[in-house]
């Protein structure tokens, strides 16, 4: 019988464990370390590094023609130039600028609605419920795009509109989402303490129930930037951007009919858009995994 | 710090749920009250409405239950008839709550100190600095090793007995005159039992607060309660002072649930044959499916004919200590 390990009183005095460290810190350890994720912040970190400073450090406007138009990359300009002989490279750095904010802008909107639709309906239940969700479903069954073009249409295209029209469309999921961990949350014992110690409802959802419900919409938020972006493209191919502010969807839809004879003027903002989406959702993907224990097993 | 005035008297409450064929007593005519500085526990098997008791102490029925006769007197006040703002101004306040379960009865995000200090900003308007300055008082006050050190740590830092220890901290916190404690210890074990049981009776000879502990375990009673009161079915069945109802219960039910409890016997009598471990045959009667007269009756030895029929009425068996049985008096029970 091995006495050293039933010393009389290894359980009384326990060993001095270290401090556990706080949760989100072991969540960020966990982030760091997964490749793909880190990857993705690498490629989203020059996204932004070009955006930002591109225009500046490449010097060229993006709006002025510098070249013959549809001259092939590495002919004259890096990149080529489009029909109207604008050097593409300068206008997918600045165009950036205007994907990228009205990417993240769209999908703040996206989620703050979703967020606060979802919570009044996951705490009140009941009616409240019924008819928040009645109204949520209401927007998942039309057809987002189409909604969001007939929304462009009906009032003018310039970037509060697009903007206005990408968040307006895409709150449905988020809504669902927040609602059902608001529920599952707001059963548990905590929140009755609290309630029971004199808890208001507006201090319950918000301080009480949404950081509980944080992960999934947190995760979900960075699949709905991407979105966004996917969106903002598209609505600018079928010519329903702001034709004044250039991004990337606005270059590719300008050239389209050029496709075939210069795939330069729609391949390189079209790798631009690809990357930057994909960066984010990797950075989603590795969010979620350091999030959620079971998902982490796994890899 | 005892005062004969009741702080707290329940006046014939009833509370009914929505069920598929109408309303279902959950709890039926209940009344008992509670004075100042004193304890008083409510035993009975689970679903007898003592916890019902509780939520309705704190209006905090779940959905589809409620009041629907009676009166809950906190102080001379009927809080029945409350505001809902009046009640937010009472719960934590003037009345706190412990719940059963310290795993999970506090917030995973929160920092302890977070926890307490906002519960006495909320209702004391205390700034931050005094805020957090009670919290680490009542962190001392529950006999927390290195308080201040232990104010930034998250819940999952602490074992079972101390997050009971923080419950009853943010419980003390605003100095309520009522703690409603509802099983306080069942998910913890015997020695720390003991613990919260002598912490709880210390604050409460410190601070005069009254006690309402809701419990299955006798044992926890006999350790803290001054006053008890038996339920049964949605009925309370025995109420009284504690000692008297352990010495010698008045109801069946009572004496068969002490007959329940196993006891260590040690030294001299632990050798010889000692008295058999009984149960009480049957279950606690559905809701909506109460037999007609006694509601123990089914499940009562002494039961009669007339016990079948009539549903008993409360009989005082010497002063203050009363049951609602019709053999109380002609039977010895104990």
């Amino acid at each position: 019988m091995n006495t050293d390990t039933l010393a009389p009183d290894s359980n009384l005095v326990p060993p001095p464990a270290a401090k556990p460290d706080h949760p989100l810190r072991e969540t960020l350890v966990i982030f760091l370390k997964n490749k793909a994720a880190a990857a993705g912040m690498i490629l989203l970190l020059i996204v932004l590094v070009g955006t930002i400073f591109g225009p500046a450090l490449y010097g060229v406007d993006a709006n002025e023609m510098v070249w013959i138009p549809l001259s092939p990359p590495g002919d004259g300009t890096p990149l080529g130039t489009d029909y109207l002989g604008r050097d593409i490279l300068a206008g997918i750095l600045v165009g950036g600028r205007v994907t990228l904010i009205v990417g993240a802008v769209s999908a703040v909107m996206t989620i703050v609605i979703g967020v606060v639709v979802g919570a009044f309906a996951g705490f009140f239940g009941g009616r409240v419920d019924a008819a928040l969700m009645k109204f949520t479903e209401f927007f998942q069954v039309l057809p987002s795009l189409l909604l969001a073009m007939v929304l462009v249409t009906i009032f003018a295209p310039s970037l509060t509109t697009i903007i206005f029209a990408i968040g307006v469309v895409g709150w449905a999921q988020i809504a669902r989402l927040t609602r059902a961990e608001f529920m599952r949350i707001g059963n548990l014992d905590y929140v009755k303490a609290a309630r029971a110690a004199g808890a208001r409802d507006s201090y319950l959802m918000f301080r009480v129930i949404l950081p509980g419900s944080l992960p999934p919409i947190i995760v979900s938020s960075a699949l709905v930037t991407g979105a966004s972006i996917l969106f903002e493209a598209g609505l600018s191919f079928l010519g329903l951007g702001d034709p004044n502010t250039l991004s990337w969807g606005l270059i590719i839809g300008q050239n389209q009919n050029y496709l075939l004879d210069a795939w330069w003027t729609v391949t390189c903002p079209g790798m631009a858009i690809f990357v930057t989406v994909l960066a984010i959702s990797l950075i989603g993907d590795g969010i979620n995994d350091a999030l959620n224990p079971r998902a982490r097993k796994r890899g | 710090m005892t005062d004969d005035t009741p702080f707290l008297e329940i006046r014939n409450l009833t509370v009914e749920m929505k069920g598929d064929a109408g309303m279902i007593r959950v709890l039926d005519d209940v009344s008992l009250s509670i004075r100042r500085g004193t304890t008083m526990g409510i035993v009975g098997e689970s679903g007898c409405g003592k916890s019902m008791t509780a939520l309705a102490i704190m209006r905090l029925l779940p959905p589809g239950f409620q009041i629907t006769s009676g009166q809950i007197l906190l102080d001379g006040e009927d809080i029945t008839k409350a505001s809902e703002a009046r009640m937010r101004q009472l719960r934590g306040n003037d009345i706190s709550m412990i719940f059963q379960e310290p795993m999970t009865s506090l917030n995973p995000v929160y920092t302890v100190g977070e926890q307490i200090a906002e519960a006495v900003r909320q209702h004391q308007g205390l700034d931050t600095a005094k805020a957090e300055q009670r919290a680490i008082e009542m962190l001392k006050a529950v006999q927390i090793p290195g308080a201040e050190a232990r104010l930034g740590s998250y819940p999952h830092e602490f074992s079972g007995g101390m997050r009971q220890r923080v419950m009853i901290a943010m419980a003390l916190a605003c100095q309520p005159r009522l703690i409603v404690a509802d099983e306080p210890t069942t998910a913890l074990d015997v020695t720390v039992q003991a613990q919260i049981f002598a912490l709880m009776r210390e604050l409460q000879e410190e601070t005069g607060t009254a006690i309402m502990l809701i419990t299955h375990d006798l044992g926890a009673v006999a350790e803290l309660a001054d006053d008890v009161a038996v339920f049964y079915a949605g009925w309370r069945i025995e109420h009284g002072p504690a000692s008297a109802i352990l010495r010698h219960p008045a109801h069946p039910y009572t004496s068969g649930l002490m007959s329940c409890t196993p006891r260590l016997r040690l030294g001299a009598a632990a050798s010889g044959q000692g008295p058999a471990l009984l149960e009480i045959e049957g279950m606690v009667p559905q809701l909506g499916k109460m037999p007609s007269g006694c509601r123990f009756a089914p499940r009562c030895t002494l039961a009669d004919a007339h016990c079948r029929s009539t549903v008993p009425v409360d009989t005082e068996v010497e002063p203050g200590h009363a049951a609602m049985c019709w053999k109380t008096k002609a039977e010895v029970l104990a």
